[in-house]
């Protein structure tokens, strides 16, 4: 069963990606709501999770500031970024995250871009 | 040439001037006119400006480059010269015109000045500049007061309607200016709460697209995992929320008009009615609320968006709660402070909590609000804190436990009370 970390301040997202993930065989190791909570909860699994999926707009660290640290502590993660703010996108990619979505997107769109992440490499960051 | 003729061909020069040189120039063109009516060696043509100084743009023109006095200035503040301290101030206190034959002490530096006529031009009994001329090869005679006295008084309109011209103009320059800034203010704050309520907005219709998605092609799996009631519930929680959204967006382009008028209201009341909705909103969740009221007294001067700062609160302590049953505790109270009474609410909460740097934000100023860094506010509290302002109030946020932003939040709100 593939793992999933998930990373969302807004609650109600939260539990409704879990929902979703769960009844399409994933299995959630984690949830964050903030950037900080992100890199902690990271660190601590002995396990890494297969994706991360990470909100960007978060209090006390953001989800580009959790990314980054993430990618230093293991650059083989595979992050999708799911956010609102379509215009950090070029500065995600730069980071080496393997997908980035805008919200609002399909449940079938999240199942489908976290199967390809599994499926292919990750991405090699260029900062 | 006749001596009228000789007069009228100066005005003429005058007016011509004034007509065709349009920046400060013109003072340097049309002194060395009356210079030479006079055969005066030096001089100087200048105008009071509005806080009464003498200006003297002729001097840029004639002097400047031959007096070695350090750090001179065409500026003569009044108080250098005013109070009868000069012979130029006298004659423009006295409105009239003076001359002195006699030399004078002069600073080091400065010209030699042997004599000297002074002038000032008066417009509708105001004195509004000043001619002088000084070092006449033999003296000036009595006989040339009415002579300066006449150019002077020519001069007069002239230079009152390039003065008024050079009023409106800065007055035009001041309003553009000022209508630049207040564009580029009002853009920006456009820009923020855009930002805010666009990333608020994708978020709400990510949570119902989510749900909506499990409840048409997940039906089945949810009814088995008995999480049918809650994808439905979420979805009132977001519709809810939306609406909350518009109607902080309502209450901050509201309040962003010019001043808003307050009355005496009963606070409890809006709060009770605040509790009531929450109860609705949240219907399907439990959560425990207490009120703790040690005053009769709840009549404050607020309005009626007072319902946006109690929902605001309300709400937050319940969203951003990971609690299974969130919890807040209402006290109200009645406080002293500065001589004035308030009366003061305490939220307190087992919530989420709200971070140093957030807080710092949300109590912060408009500029600092613009702050593309500090986006991760949401509108809510930044409503709230606007509100309080504007019922002249004070917001202050502290941690429920002290110095553990995690084990929620304690909101004060002072509100000034009606005197009775």
């Amino acid at each position: 069963m593939n793992s999933v970390l998930i990373v969302e301040d807004e609650l109600s997202l939260q539990e409704l990606y879990e929902l979703i993930l769960s009844i399409n065989g994933f299995k959630i190791v984690g949830k964050a709501s903030n950037g900080y909570e992100a890199v902690e909860v990271y660190k601590s699994l002995s396990i890494k999770p297969d994706v991360v999926i990470m909100d960007h707009r978060m209090p006390i660290k953001t989800g580009l500031e959790a990314t980054k640290e993430i990618m230093q502590i293991d650059p083989q993660a595979r992050i999708i970024i799911a956010t609102a703010d379509e215009e950090i996108e070029k500065m995600a990619r730069s980071m080496g995250i393997i997908s980035f979505k805008s919200k609002p997107f399909s449940n079938d769109r999240l199942i489908n871009n976290i199967r390809k992440a599994i499926n292919n490499p990750p991405v090699q960051a260029n900062i | 040439m006749p001596h009228f003729e000789k007069e009228l061909e100066i005005k003429n020069r005058i007016s011509h001037i004034f007509l065709t040189i349009p920046s400060e120039e013109m003072y340097g063109k049309v002194l060395p006119i009356i210079l030479k009516r006079f055969s005066s060696a030096l001089g100087y043509f200048g105008y009071i400006s509005d806080s009464g100084d003498l200006i003297c743009p002729s001097m840029t023109m004639s002097i400047w480059e031959i007096c070695k006095i350090q750090e001179k200035d065409i500026i003569f503040k009044r108080e250098e010269w005013g109070g009868g301290k000069t012979i130029w101030g006298r004659s423009i206190e006295q409105k009239r015109a003076i001359l002195s034959n006699e030399s004078f002490n002069t600073p080091v530096g400065h010209l030699t000045i042997e004599n000297i006529l002074v002038v000032p031009i008066i417009f509708r009994n105001s004195v509004i500049g000043q001619i002088a001329l000084a070092n006449k090869p033999k003296g000036f005679h009595q006989d040339d007061i009415p002579i300066i006295n006449d150019i002077a008084n020519f001069i007069a309109p002239l230079l009152s309607a390039r003065l008024e011209l050079k009023n409106q103009r800065k007055y035009i320059s001041d309003v553009e200016n000022s209508l630049k800034i207040s564009e580029s203010k009002y853009i920006r704050r456009i820009e923020f709460y855009k930002d805010l309520f666009t990333h608020d907005v994708n978020n709400i219709l990510q949570s119902i697209k989510c749900a909506s998605d499990l409840l048409f092609f997940n039906k089945r799996e949810l009814e088995k995992g008995k999480k049918l009631e809650f994808v439905k519930y979420t979805i009132d929680r977001q519709v809810a929320r939306g609406a909350r959204l518009v109607s902080n967006i309502n209450t901050l382009s509201k309040t962003d008009e010019n001043g808003v008028k307050l009355r005496a209201l009963n606070a409890l009341d809006y709060l009770n009615n605040s509790i009531t909705s929450l109860k609705k909103i949240y219907f399907c969740k439990s959560f425990e609320l207490n009120i703790e009221n040690s005053t009769q007294d709840t009549i404050i001067y607020a309005n009626k968006m007072l319902i946006d700062i109690f929902d605001n609160i309300l709400l937050n302590a319940i969203r951003f709660n990971n609690n299974d049953c969130p919890r807040i505790d209402i006290r109200i109270t009645e406080i002293l402070k500065n001589s004035k009474k308030y009366l003061k609410f305490e939220f307190r909460d087992n919530g989420i909590g709200i971070s140093e740097e957030m807080r710092k934000f949300i109590i912060g100023t408009i500029p600092e609000a613009l702050k593309k860094e500090y986006r991760r506010v949401g509108l809510g509290l930044l409503t709230v804190q606007r509100l309080i302002t504007l019922f002249n109030g004070e917001l202050v946020i502290n941690d429920r436990v002290k110095q553990d932003p995690s084990k929620g939040t304690n909101i004060i709100i002072l509100l000034p009370k009606v005197k009775i």
